[in-house]
């Protein structure tokens, strides 16, 4: 070890201190290797812990091994330690001078020194009594920082450098058994009860990480047999298509000025519903009584809704309230929601609900809204005002000050004056006088959606059988004209990606043939042997052959590595076919597929999984905003369009071989209406998501610019800089910084006073423990402080109701460059371009082989990333070049 | 050189140790005392300066959040000074390792991966009842996750009362009961093919694989074991209770859905349906959750020292300090089959994952540990070190329970030894 990576390593240690509150988001701690699983603090480090220490100065990886303890070590022990725990005395049978002066992979003695740089982490040894002689605080420092080094390069030297057998993870489930079983996605997801996947730095598809567990197995084993019976159609007749259509009569309102409009969802002359307000969580649904009462649609199938729907008193209502005024800007919007079953109409039981469609309505005149949508059996359409105003008082607001006339006494008013309370008790006294009068639905003209049809048609049969059960067993629904053997083999080919011998089917062929004898249906039988092999280890783990023969992929498991990579699911056709036929060999056939599968849909996947555990937008909604304070957020359904303008920045980059340096800044985005007001963004109209350009004035731009990071990267309640900083390391520059030490006592914040965070995390900073860490931190979190924590822009912080202090987006990096704002910082950072591409590079490795890149691999990065550094920073070169790499080939 | 944990671990194969035989374990324990666990855990915490008592002993003043149970005093301890230190450290993100003193991406390498102190004990008496253990949660908190298994997943909790009523104590209709019984059936021979294809693999990859496919032959053995007990179960009838479950109990508010959980947890001890109970007591959910409150609990507990918000995030502490105390006392007026009152045979762990919200420390952890046949009635401090705030393992509290179930416990997670102070009653 020399002595520059040394010196760089005292700073390794001093990490922060203080403040493990600002750290107190999930998800900020980098995940590391968990081959010990006992110190925290050794595991967060990974690889790239000795690079990330000259972040933002230096701009590649290098890397460090020696086997040999630094002479400090063994100093600071002889020292501080020996005289309990050497020759003499023994204290919790520990002894150190027993530990060799050189240590390879595999020594006991590493267990020895990871507990020793536990207790000195912890503060615990050595002990504070009288009679042991304390180290200073410096000697402490650098022997923490030396072991910890020693113990990383270690763990390094004993990584595995090649892929171990990997469980598919709930997305690749779901994708391949939709793709196997030619189902449709759209309500296939039946791993919302899975366990959930472990990850590795964000990553859900790391072979080492996936376990299984006799939950998933369990899970595995109902799925199977359900989804096969979901495809299968023995017997079956096509279904015949039909249609319903009703009117707004027909939906679950109250008739207009019966009694006063509680839900405010109301038919009016028994022609049209009106939908008075919306719900921010769609808490009741609007929907056609009799429809849910039948048991929605009888079959399965692609069907037509078309509603007439307009809306009303848009802008001329003449009421002012706050509420009111995004009307002026945006259109009344209609949702359409599907429920899987009546039962999920009820109030609340909105999980399973999917949201298929959302109109901008016209004013005044109605018009035929149409959308094709999937609906299970028993499935119910249902709509809602997805921008409606909250009934939440709203309404009754606006009924005081302009119709005090039609104001009644509440039930908790009456209520309170039924038990004595006498000021209620004049107040209901008082309202008793408007009993006569008209009452709210009457007079009110506030803004409203109105719908007078709704029309189901189908299943729109395009083929009979469906094309899950042709795929399966072919044309016939007849299962007494299967040929089991034939059938099984089939699938067993499909489900375990491989060519499959006879005898290796064998068990399943005679199970099946057993059940058969004993007077089971040919088809029932079948589907039993098909459930087994979908619980099947070669079904349910990617299996990439022998390791200890050869680390190559044959073409088969590199057709299997192309499709998990960019579509999260099982080779087609045409890859298990070039396979077969020897053409999925040169790298030319290798990036002629690549080029056919990212044009392909499928690729969606790859778009929507990787930027999700990449940037960790998977995350989004596991710190919820706070609903009274980011109101906003729910009303507006901001995390769905946030997650939407990612994924469509990231697949613009992918479809058009953009660079990817426009991830850290760039002068364009993709909005609708609400999401550009969000943004301040002016003259966006409708609900359709659309490219713009963004102007400096916006403050937008990248990723960094991008409300899922910027939520994300927050608590729902607050903002950090340490969080926001360190996801930039972590995610855009792959140089996440260790975690804190052991034991820093947490501060505690008090807002009370006037300081702001900047000046906390100051006064922290003079702490030298934390200062070395935190200078390179912090700065990058305080340019992004701009942004409140639902990623709105902000000048100021919020202090209790009152415009708080400024906004200082201002820092200096520990290389000397001061900015003053997130603009200036995106600079800093294309600088670092080299950097960003090597980061990327890796991540993208990482998820194409589910494996995590060690220093082995580093070559080839480095050497794909100047690559496409020379040809524009393409992302679409970056992916091809990836699947043209060695690691790509091997295991 | 002393056997130490990480050398052990890595000479048993690390996670793939095998895990201890169910029935063996069941065995060893007291069928004579028929000891219970139930878990409860917050996913903030509760505020340190309004919890823990100033004094040490018996002789302790109340505070505000205990003296809800000052009726049950004498029935509980109060501790401070324990927590699973660095092993657990995480705000939010550490919660989760309240039950285990391990989070769950540090499991990897321990023999029983992160397991949680109520999964433990089900080892040990879980196979007598229906439910192994069961696990209960106001609402999906992925924070806040108690139960975690010997493989490292969390175990999902079920959320809607009526649910949960439904799988304790309604009837199997006979003709489900059959097809039940056939699926169970399917499952089984299933489980015996596809262990041909596992048995094929295992001759054919490398010795890394290999490991994973040990890990799916035990996974089968384990869902087999679970199947047999399933249909074993399948012929005997539920218990029966008195009991009105309110109509559309899932979407009450919390205020009024959290007294149904307690309710269920007891008439499922007192059934003896399992012994082994977790509540994860979190999202309050709608519209404040019933309380008169103007801001979200996560918000209040990001209190910053005003007052007003302490005293709005007050009522909910004090709210779940209240339910504590009627579900102890309900316990405390149930006698058991072997003459001791319910909660002397149960022993109920409150507390979090959480030492302090606002700070976001997993430090000093608010605990309470109630019946059991423990000595109660004192506040213990277990710092070891008071001016330098140095903690204790919780994990040694666990032992300390884990012990009444099998005396030959004497560890659990990264702890050794049980917790001083804390006696069982003569």
């Amino acid at each position: 070890m020399n002595w520059q990576i040394k010196s760089l390593n005292l700073s390794v240690v001093a990490i922060l201190g203080y403040f493990a509150q600002w750290y107190g988001m999930t998800n900020y701690h980098p995940r590391g290797k968990q081959s010990h699983g006992v110190i925290f603090w050794r595991q967060c480090i990974n690889l790239t812990l000795m690079v990330w220490l000259s972040l933002l100065t230096t701009n590649s990886k290098s890397h460090a091994s020696n086997d040999l303890i630094d002479p400090e070590v063994t100093k600071y022990l002889r020292h501080y330690c020996y005289g309990c725990h050497g020759e003499n005395l023994q204290k919790g049978d520990r002894r150190f001078d027993s530990i060799p002066p050189r240590i390879s992979v595999g020594d006991d003695a590493i267990d020895l020194l990871e507990e020793v740089l536990d207790a000195i982490n912890r503060g615990d040894m050595p002990p504070r009594e009288k009679s042991v002689v304390q180290p200073t605080g410096e000697e402490t420092r650098t022997v923490v920082a030396v072991l910890t080094q020693l113990l990383v390069d270690l763990n390094q030297a004993s990584a595995s450098q090649t892929t171990v057998m990997r469980r598919l993870n709930r997305f690749e489930y779901v994708n391949t058994m939709r793709d196997l079983l030619g189902l449709n996605r759209e309500y296939f997801d039946v791993t919302s009860d899975f366990p959930v996947d472990a990850t590795e730095h964000g990553f859900d598809n790391n072979g080492e990480a996936l376990i299984l567990s006799d939950y998933q197995l369990q899970r595995y084993l109902e799925v199977a047999k359900s989804a096969i019976d979901a495809a299968t159609f023995f017997g079956v007749d096509q279904p015949i298509s039909q249609s319903w259509s009703y009117r707004g009569v027909d939906f679950n309102g109250v008739s207009a000025y019966q009694r006063a409009p509680v839900t405010w969802r109301l038919i009016v002359d028994e022609d049209y519903l009106e939908i008075g307000h919306g719900q921010p969580s769609e808490r009741h649904p609007n929907f056609v009584k009799s429809f849910a009462r039948d048991g929605g649609v009888p079959n399965e199938g692609w069907y037509l809704i078309t509603l007439k729907a307009a809306a009303a008193n848009r802008i001329d209502h003449g009421y002012q309230h706050q509420e009111f005024d995004r009307f002026t800007k945006e259109k009344l919007k209609l949702a359409l929601w599907i429920a899987p079953d009546a039962a999920l109409l009820e109030k609340n039981a909105a999980d399973q609900r999917r949201l298929v469609k959302v109109w901008d309505l016209p004013d005044g005149e109605p018009e035929e809204l149409t959308q094709r949508v999937w609906l299970e059996k028993g499935a119910i359409p249902f709509v809602s005002w997805t921008n409606g105003i909250s009934p939440k008082g709203n309404i009754r607001r606006v009924a005081e000050r302009y119709h005090p006339e039609v104001i009644r006494a509440t039930q908790t008013q009456l209520d309170a004056a039924a038990l004595g309370d006498t000021q209620a008790k004049t107040l209901v006294d008082q309202l008793k006088e408007n009993e006569g009068n008209a009452l709210l639905s009457e007079v009110y003209r506030g803004p409203r959606v109105r719908i007078w049809e709704m029309k189901i048609e189908g299943p729109d049969v395009e083929q009979w059988p469906p094309q899950s059960h042709q795929i399966l067993y072919g044309r016939s629904t007849e299962e007494a004209v299967l040929d089991t053997e034939q059938t099984l083999q089939k699938f067993a080919r499909r489900a375990f990606r491989q060519p499959i011998e006879e005898h290796e089917i064998e068990h399943y062929v005679d199970f099946t043939e057993q059940r058969i004898e004993l007077g089971e249906s040919i088809g029932e039988a079948i589907k039993l042997s098909m459930a087994a092999m979908l619980t099947s280890p070669r079904f349910l783990y990617l299996d990439e052959g022998n390791d200890e023969e050869n680390s190559k992929l044959n073409s088969y498991e590199l057709a299997s590595r192309l499709s998990y990579f960019l579509w999260s699911s099982m080779p087609d056709a045409q890859l298990v076919n070039a396979a077969e036929s020897g053409k999925l060999t040169t790298l030319d056939q290798i990036e002629s597929h690549v080029l056919r599968m990212l044009n392909d849909e499928r690729s969606e996947a790859f778009v929507e999984h990787f930027t999700d555990t990449w940037l960790g937008i998977n995350t989004l909604g596991s710190m919820p905003p706070d609903p009274k304070a980011f109101e906003d957020y729910y009303r507006n359904r901001l995390e769905d369009l946030f997650k939407k303008e990612t994924r469509l920045y990231f697949s613009e980059l992918l479809q058009t071989n953009h660079s990817i340096l426009d991830l850290i800044q760039s002068d364009y985005t993709f909005v609708n209406d609400t999401l550009a007001a969000h943004y301040g963004i002016d003259g966006v109209k409708g609900e359709r998501f659309r490219k713009v350009t963004l102007e400096p004035k916006h403050r937008r731009g990248g990723l960094l610019g991008q409300g899922s990071v910027l939520t994300l990267s927050a608590n729902g309640i607050e903002t950090s800089p340490i969080v926001r900083g360190v996801w930039v390391l972590e995610k855009l520059l792959g140089t996440p910084p260790p975690a804190p030490p052991a034991d820093v006592p947490a501060i505690e914040p008090d807002t009370r006073g006037t300081t702001s965070v900047r000046d906390q995390l100051a006064k922290h900073r003079t702490v030298e423990a934390c200062s070395d860490c935190h200078s390179r931190i912090d700065p990058v979190g305080f340019a992004l402080e701009f942004y409140d924590p639902i990623g709105a822009f902000r000048e100021s912080y919020p202090m209790r109701g009152q415009k708080g202090i400024l906004i200082d987006g201002s820092g200096r990096l520990p290389s000397g460059e001061s900015f003053t704002n997130e603009g200036d910082l995106k600079q800093l950072l294309i600088q670092r371009k080299d950097r960003v591409t090597q980061a990327l590079t890796e991540k993208l490795m990482t998820y194409a082989t589910g494996r995590t890149m060690n220093f082995q691999d580093q070559g080839e990065i480095n050497a794909i990333a100047s690559g496409v550094a020379e040809s524009g920073y393409g992302l679409r070169d970056l992916i091809i070049a990836v699947t043209k790499s060695s690691v790509f080939a091997t295991r | 050189m002393n056997m130490n944990r990480r050398t052990t671990l890595r000479g048993c194969g690390g996670a793939l140790m095998a895990l201890p035989c169910l029935d063996l374990m069941a065995e060893t324990a007291d069928s004579e005392d028929p000891m219970r666990m139930v878990c409860v855990g917050l996913n903030f915490g509760l505020v340190p300066q309004l919890f823990f008592p100033k004094q040490t002993g018996e002789n302790y003043e109340l505070t505000d959040r205990l003296k809800p149970l000052a009726e049950v005093r004498d029935k509980f301890t109060v501790f401070s000074g324990l927590d699973h230190g660095v092993n657990a450290q995480g705000g939010h993100g550490g919660v989760h390792a309240f039950l285990s003193g391990v989070l769950s991406k540090n499991s990897a390498g321990m023999p029983e991966a992160n397991i949680s102190v109520d999964q433990k004990a089900a080892q040990v008496v879980g196979s007598k009842n229906r439910f192994a253990s069961l696990q209960f949660a106001s609402g999906n908190d992925p924070n806040n996750m108690l139960s975690w298994s010997a493989s490292g997943v969390s175990i999902p909790p079920i959320s809607d009362p009526q649910r949960i009523f439904s799988l304790l104590f309604q009837k199997t209709d006979p003709a489900l009961r059959d097809q039940r019984q056939q699926a169970l059936a399917a499952q089984k021979s299933i489980l015996d093919l596809v262990k041909n294809d596992a048995d094929l693999l295992t001759k054919r990859v490398g010795a890394r694989d290999r490991r994973k496919l040990d890990r799916y032959f035990e996974t089968v053995r384990s869902v087999e074991r679970k199947i047999a007990k399933s249909n074993q179960w399948l012929d005997k009838p539920k218990a029966s209770v008195d009991y009105q479950m309110p109509d559309a109990a899932g979407g009450l508010p919390f205020i009024e859905r959290v007294p149904l959980y307690y309710d269920l947890m007891e008439l499922a001890l007192e059934t003896d349906s399992t012994r082994i109970l977790s509540l994860g007591l979190a999202d309050i959910g709608a519209n404040f959750g019933g309380f008169s409150i103007s801001r979200g609990y996560h918000q209040l507990t990001h209190h910053g020292k005003v007052p007003e918000y302490i005293t709005e995030l007050s009522i909910i502490e004090q709210f779940h300090m209240e339910q504590l105390a009627r579900f102890l006392k309900k316990l405390a007026s149930r006698q058991d089959v072997n003459g001791l009152s319910l909660l002397d045979n149960t022993m109920v762990l409150f507390g979090s994952g959480m030492g302090n919200a606002s700070s976001h420390s997993n430090k000093n952890l608010p605990l309470i540990l109630a019946g059991g046949g423990f000595k109660h009635g004192a506040h213990r401090s277990h710092f070891k070190d008071e001016s330098r705030k140095l903690s204790t393992e919780a994990g040694r509290l666990f032992v300390s329970m884990l012990k009444r179930f099998n005396p030959e416990i004497d560890q659990f997670g990264t702890a050794r030894g049980t917790l001083d102070g804390l006696e069982v009653n003569g």
